[in-house]
């Protein structure tokens, strides 16, 4: 990987003002380079306007993503995935809400109606942590924004994380919490404060061997289907369990010490329209910190619940409805003015929030003399493609080099017509577990006319 | 609080007969196909003459407890500063279909297990050893030790742990260096023990064979009873009774029931029944435009949550209460800051019933039940179908979109009424055939705003109310709240559906195709009883399905 070298000015020009790297950060990258790539998965919501999203032919720039493309070290890491249509192999319930949101990142169908409906199979997030060897000290993180959308009727919208069908795991909301989890409270290092970590750990794991052991004496009387479930409440305790043994004696370095920007902002999960800007934003920063700090190997972000109904009040677009959803997941056909110029300009801040999360990831300098971009893998996927629930040309984009395995970058792929399974397969491929293909397409291949190293 | 003595006597003594005989059989498959067993009427407590026996038992399962469950056992045992730092703690999940103890929507994931970790630690570590499990200077430490934890653990199992559960339990507090350090390691190990985190529905352990049917053991009816009618484990007169052996006769389970629905508890459990079958989370959840309503403020909000809750309370009354009293009573105590909202119906006898009865026309459920800029009819038709009726609606067609796009709303058009924007719907014929079958029913409603206030002109123009039912059995023409509800107190759809809801609620669960014969038999109860809602009590807790399962293994 080529060395670049960043002066203070550049960091803190790709960085902007606020987003300046912490110097210790900095230092805390000096360790070899993480393998695999870190994987991001972003899920944004009601589509695109396909019109202003893609670049004109010869042009690697369009209105919706000119602030990423515009920045020519970041167009240079980034991989437009053009054709690439939502296959709705396993007939799908709902509508393309729930098919994209459920199915983009797990190639599973929804299944069920109405309150009940969920995603079909497991998702991408839990298929990297249970299939690839990551080696960071938290395998998988799923987080996210909620807002508005406070009718039950849509409650498998509130996270497309699955272990599989029907097994909802839920979007966490509390970035602080996260924080904490990540990066753990600041800590002195003294040989009494190692010690009493030390003791710390094995009573802890003393407790949650109490508690594996309760969870095995039940499996034994339970039949398959229960005893999934048992299972699945097992895996969480050993992975914690290791998780808690392998972080506690090896201080995280100067990582140790990264906090939000901005502290107090609510979480809560329903209603909170009046706080989704600002936590989308420290949100931002936290997955850069996460990945940058080679803390977290999979992590799994949406920017709101699927089908969201965001008011965008802090846009204050002209002509604006109240309920963003409508008028830009139904009615955009790229006909009305009004209507695509209302949905670019909701587009070209999230393509913003993005760029932020990249450029963070690019002022982070590793070993190897490449960035935390370079060496990470990001995927932005939407549940749909365009405002009238229309499933073809689904807007995607890789963002970084995925360590090296991406071969070439700063392109757009367009290979004709691919089924999105494709994706999910090329994604493993990438991170090292060799499949065939994904979902319920299990020999689709991988995406044609993407360059790779593996 | 129970209307009559003779019912329960009957119910329970039903119930008796399940627990300990009949259904224990494996020969008695229960597929005989008798649905609809005869009822016999009576005011409140009516319950079925045999139980409901059309089906086979559903497989054993384990379910975890909601976190509102799991928060009310975190209370029981620590107190309600513990479950105010753990409520924080734990990730959001959605309630199915209304409700938040749904099997299907409960799994512990790593987050979750991380979430049940980090409570246990910090309420442990909060915890008052002295005080949960004292020990006399001298005394045995590890005989207290062990005391407590066997204490600790019954109350959150709802059971005495078996003895390689408390040898794990005092393997995890052995780590402690000292004694209160071992009794908040066992806390903590308790607080995550599937045990606690799971309500069992397996029978005794060693239950039989494949296919068999299995009575669930006394101590997992006792978290049955205790957790539908107060979303927490069994309290210690409930355990105590059970551990002694008292739970077995009508006399006995009838006292527990009559007990457990006097406690603020059941009020909230109730309460939460209700708000599912309405569709209603928290009122300051939905959204209002701030510049079309600028004084919906929180505290009108918490102004109409209060006087809903305070009405659901009152109507549901422990059980004695009925749907009708739900639909159609005109009686409700209004906070002073609803005043404004209520305007000339409120008079110092009370509400103008002429104007306003039943939960219906409570400015809570108005204003959840609408859109942020205006009144919403077709939202507000939509919520009676669905959940009223329980008629399942498909979403617009893909092609409807199109026509959207020729032929937008714009909802901020001041020279017509709300009604007059969504009429195009009616004289579309592409557009009427499915909403015929709701808007009609919001169109009625437009005498209430978005805030539930009522309104005789929008935009200066006439507001027009007549309204309509269509694809019901009370199908026909009305004007305003008032005449729908006393069209909906006509309707045997709305009581089956009602019991529709209780079921879901009561069991964890949707009912699968084949128990519609179940929910027949339940609502031709509860209609016949007059819709007392401890009628359908009575049938969840006589019906083979709360205390048999079928062997899975």
């Amino acid at each position: 990987m080529k060395t670049k070298q960043f002066g203070r000015r550049e960091l803190l020009r790709a960085a902007g003002a606020t987003l300046a790297v912490p110097f210790f950060l900095k230092q805390a990258f000096a360790g070899a380079a993480p393998r695999p790539p870190n994987l991001v998965l972003l899920m944004q919501t009601n589509g695109t306007n396909q019109k202003n999203y893609w670049p004109a032919d010869g042009s690697f720039d369009s209105p919706i993503l000119h602030e990423l493309l515009s920045d020519p070290v970041l167009a240079s890491k980034t991989t437009l995935l053009k054709n690439i249509n939502f296959d709705s192999t396993g007939t799908p319930t709902g509508n393309g809400h729930d098919w994209g949101f459920h199915g983009l990142y797990s190639g599973f169908a929804a299944i069920n109606n109405g309150p009940d409906q969920f995603g079909g199979g497991i998702s991408l997030d839990h298929v990297v942590a249970q299939t690839v060897k990551l080696g960071r000290p938290i395998d998988k993180l799923h987080c996210g924004v909620h807002a508005v959308d406070y009718k039950i009727i849509n409650a498998g919208r509130a996270s497309f994380s699955a272990l599989g069908a029907h097994q909802q795991v839920p979007c966490e909301l509390d970035l602080y919490a996260l924080y904490t989890k990540v990066f753990g409270s600041p800590t002195v290092d003294t040989p009494e404060a190692r010690a009493a970590a030390a003791l710390r750990i094995v009573q802890k794991k003393s407790v949650l061997d109490a508690v594996a052991g309760d969870l095995q004496a039940l499996q034994g009387r339970l039949g398959p289907t229960e005893r999934n479930k048992v299972d699945i409440h097992l895996t969480a305790v050993r992975d914690f369990e290791n998780r808690l043994s392998a972080t506690i004696p090896a201080p995280i370095g100067a990582c140790a010490e990264v906090k939000p920007s901005r502290p107090g902002v609510p979480t809560e999960g329903q209603g909170n329209e009046a706080n989704a800007e600002p936590l989308l934003r420290l949100f931002m920063e936290f997955i850069a910190n996460a990945v940058a700090c080679d803390m977290v190997g999979c992590l799994s972000f949406q920017f709101g619940r699927g089908g969201d109904h965001f008011h965008y009040r802090w846009l204050d677009i002209p002509g604006m409805p109240e309920d963003a959803h409508d008028l830009v997941a139904h009615l955009d056909d790229g006909n009305n003015p009004d209507i695509a110029r209302i949905n670019t300009a909701i587009k070209v801040w999230y393509t913003m929030l993005v760029t932020d999360l990249a450029r963070r990831l690019d002022a982070f300098p590793q070993a190897d003399g490449a960035t935390a971009l370079d060496n990470s893998l990001v995927v932005w996927g939407n549940e749909i493609a365009t405002g009238t629930h229309a499933m073809e040309k689904m807007p995607l984009a890789l963002l970084g080099k995925a360590g090296g395995r991406l071969k070439k970058t700063g392109w757009i792929v367009d290979a004709g017509a691919q089924p999105h399974h494709r994706l999910g397969a090329t994604v493993l491929n990438i991170m090292g577990n060799p499949v065939a293909g994904f979902g319920n397409l299990p020999n689709c291949g991988m995406l044609k006319g993407l360059e790779l190293n593996l | 609080m129970i209307g009559s003595v003779r019912a329960f006597a009957s119910a329970t003594a039903a119930l008796f007969a399940l627990s300990c005989s009949a259904l224990v059989d494996e020969n008695s498959s229960g597929a005989s196909g008798t649905a609809g067993g005869g009822s016999t009427a009576g005011a409140g407590g009516t319950v079925p003459e045999q139980p409901v026996t059309c089906l086979h038992a559903l497989t054993r399962r384990v379910r975890r407890l909601s976190a509102r469950e799991y928060l009310n056992v975190l209370t029981d045992l620590l107190g309600e500063s513990a479950a105010t730092a753990a409520r924080a703690l734990l990730p959001f999940e959605p309630r199915l279909a209304g409700f938040d103890n749904q099997d299907g929507g409960l799994l512990v994931s790593a987050a979750y297990q991380e979430a049940l970790f980090n409570i246990a630690e910090k309420v442990a570590g909060a915890a008052d050893p002295a005080t949960l499990a004292p020990c006399a200077a001298g005394a045995d430490a590890a005989g207290c030790l062990s005391a407590f934890a066997q204490s600790f653990a019954r109350r959150a199992y709802g059971r005495a742990p078996t003895a390689d559960e408390s040898m794990r339990l005092l393997a995890a507090g052995a780590t402690g260096p000292d004694y209160a350090t071992s009794v908040r390691l066992v806390i903590e190990a308790v607080l995550q023990s599937p045990n606690t985190v799971y309500a069992t529905e397996l029978g005794p352990v060693d239950s039989g064979k494949a296919g068999a049917e299995v009575t669930l053991a006394p101590h997992e009816i006792a978290t049955q009873l205790s957790l539908v009618l107060t979303a927490a484990r069994p309290d210690e007169a409930l355990l105590a009774a059970v551990d002694a052996g008292q739970l077995g006769t009508p006399d006995e389970l009838r006292a527990q029931l009559t007990r457990l629905l006097a406690t603020p508890r059941a009020r909230e459990q109730l309460r939460h029944f209700i708000d599912g079958w309405l569709d209603i989370g928290p009122v300051a959840d939905a959204p209002k435009d701030a510049t079309t309503f600028p004084e919906y403020t929180p505290a009108l909000a918490a102004a109409m949550q209060q006087e809903l809750d305070q009405f659901i309370d009152a109507k549901v009354a422990g059980g004695s209460g009925t749907l009708l009293s739900l639909l159609t009573d005109p009686s409700t105590n209004v906070p002073p800051a609803l005043a404004p909202i209520y305007g000339a119906s409120l008079t110092e006898s009370g509400l103008d019933p002429a104007r306003r009865k039943g939960i219906l026309a409570l400015p809570g459920l108005l204003a959840y039940h609408s859109a942020d800029q205006h009144s919403g009819p077709i939202e507000r038709g939509l919520f009676v179908k669905r959940q009223l009726f329980c008629q399942v609606l498909p979403p617009p067609p893909a092609s409807v979109i199109d026509r959207l796009a020729r032929m937008p709303l714009d909802t901020h058009d001041k020279a017509r009424t709300t009604r007059q924007k969504y009429e195009m719907h009616v004289n579309e014929q592409f557009c009427a055939g499915c909403h015929d079958q709701f808007d009609g029913i919001g169109f009625g409603l437009e005498e209430m705003d978005a805030l539930g206030r009522y309104r005789t002109t929008e935009n200066g123009l006439p507001v027009d109310s007549s309204g309509s039912l269509a694809g019901t059995d009370v199908d026909g023409t009305f004007n305003g709240v008032v005449q729908l509800t006393e069209k909906l107190a006509q309707s045997e759809q709305i009581k089956t559906c009602f019991t529709q809801h209780f079921f879901r609620f009561a069991a964890s669960r949707p009912p699968t195709a084949d128990e519609q014969c179940v929910l027949d038999s339940w609502a031709k109860t509860f209609s016949a009883g007059g819709t007392h809602i401890e009628d359908l009590l009575l049938s969840w807790l006589t019906d083979p399905r709360f205390v048999v399962r079928k062997e899975d293994r």
